[in-house]
């Protein structure tokens, strides 16, 4: 059996403090890994970090978003032939030492899209602020409703896909805060979905970008895009595998 | 108080603009982001006509005079 040809997807926007050190731990995880970083027209030398620690930079020259982004990389892995795509961010939350939990799953062929959740396990170690945790509660029950499986963490930004959901995220990825919309996209396109435990770190450099005022747009936007996502019809993937 | 009539009609039209603003994001005509602005004026107009009396207050506030205005200034 060859071995499938496996790609990094790591979107950054002003990153350049934390870039490099994502990329460096990615490849000294596994050199055969190819780690393309995609960079969302940072106004820092982000790009230029990253390339000097050996990733694939591919330069977008609006600034499009985080879906944007990492839509472009889907699509590179697409045009490239990739069989397995992890997608982790470029702040350093995501250890790649974790990435072989991700691609486990993926490996033995049960399943199509692995979410690197951190409440799959209730004693794990990631404890959100009170109204995060109500937050993330709340899309993981809608999804799961939605999408007819149980999901407990819809807004990972850590997952790892096989050809299949490169295919359906390269064609089909939403806009701005994406994850949410995405793991319903994939449920109700047939996808396999599994969800395994992971512990994220605190960002080490630069801030999220969910600040007070956004996340009440971010919890209005999500929910309309749940219920335009229901109202959508969907071809079912199943055929082709 | 507003005319039985003019309620109809503006519930319909306000059902009417939600129902156009979700299949326009349905048919990815329209973002998220943008339908949210709208889908907010129309349940405001659905809210100030099952109750005029915050369309009075809203009416106070502004100082209009006419309550229809007020409906064709939001829309």
């Amino acid at each position: 059996v060859t071995r499938q040809r496996l790609v990094a997807i790591v979107p950054a926007w002003n990153e350049s403090g934390a870039i490099g050190k994502v990329v460096d731990e990615i490849r000294a995880y596994d050199p055969a890994i190819d780690v393309v970083v995609i960079d969302d027209c940072s106004t820092d030398d982000t790009a230029e970090v990253a390339e000097a620690h050996g990733a694939t930079v591919l330069r977008l020259p609006f600034n499009v978003g985080i879906g944007g982004a990492v839509q472009t990389g889907f699509r590179y892995a697409l045009a490239h032939g990739y069989q397995v795509a992890v997608r982790l961010d470029g702040d350093g939350q995501h250890a790649a030492s974790e990435i072989p939990k991700l691609l486990a799953p993926l490996e033995t062929g049960d399943a199509d899209l692995v979410i690197g959740s951190r409440f799959v396990d209730p004693g794990g170690a990631y404890r959100p602020p009170f109204a995060r945790r109500i937050g993330i509660g709340v899309f993981a029950r809608l999804v799961s409703i939605l999408g007819g499986q149980r999901v407990t963490d819809t807004t990972s930004g850590f997952v790892a896909i096989d050809r299949m959901g490169i295919e359906l995220f390269a064609a089909e990825f939403p806009h701005d805060y994406p994850e949410v919309e995405a793991t319903l996209v994939a449920l109700r396109s047939g996808l396999r979905v599994k969800q395994v435990q992971v512990d994220m770190r605190e960002r080490v450099t630069g801030s999220s970008s969910i600040t007070f005022v956004r996340s009440l747009y971010y919890i209005v936007k999500v929910m309309l895009a749940l219920l335009v996502a229901s109202l959508r019809r969907y071809p079912r993937l199943e055929g082709a595998r | 108080m507003t005319p039985v009539r003019v309620s109809i009609v503006g519930a319909i039209a306000s059902i009417l603009l939600i129902l156009v603003v979700l299949e326009l994001v349905r048919g990815r005509r329209l973002k998220e982001r943008y339908a949210l602005l709208w889908l907010a004026t129309g349940v405001g107009l659905q809210r100030m006509l099952v109750s005029p009396r915050r369309l009075r207050i809203f009416n106070i506030a502004t100082g209009s005079i006419l309550a229809s205005s007020v409906l064709w200034f939001l829309w």
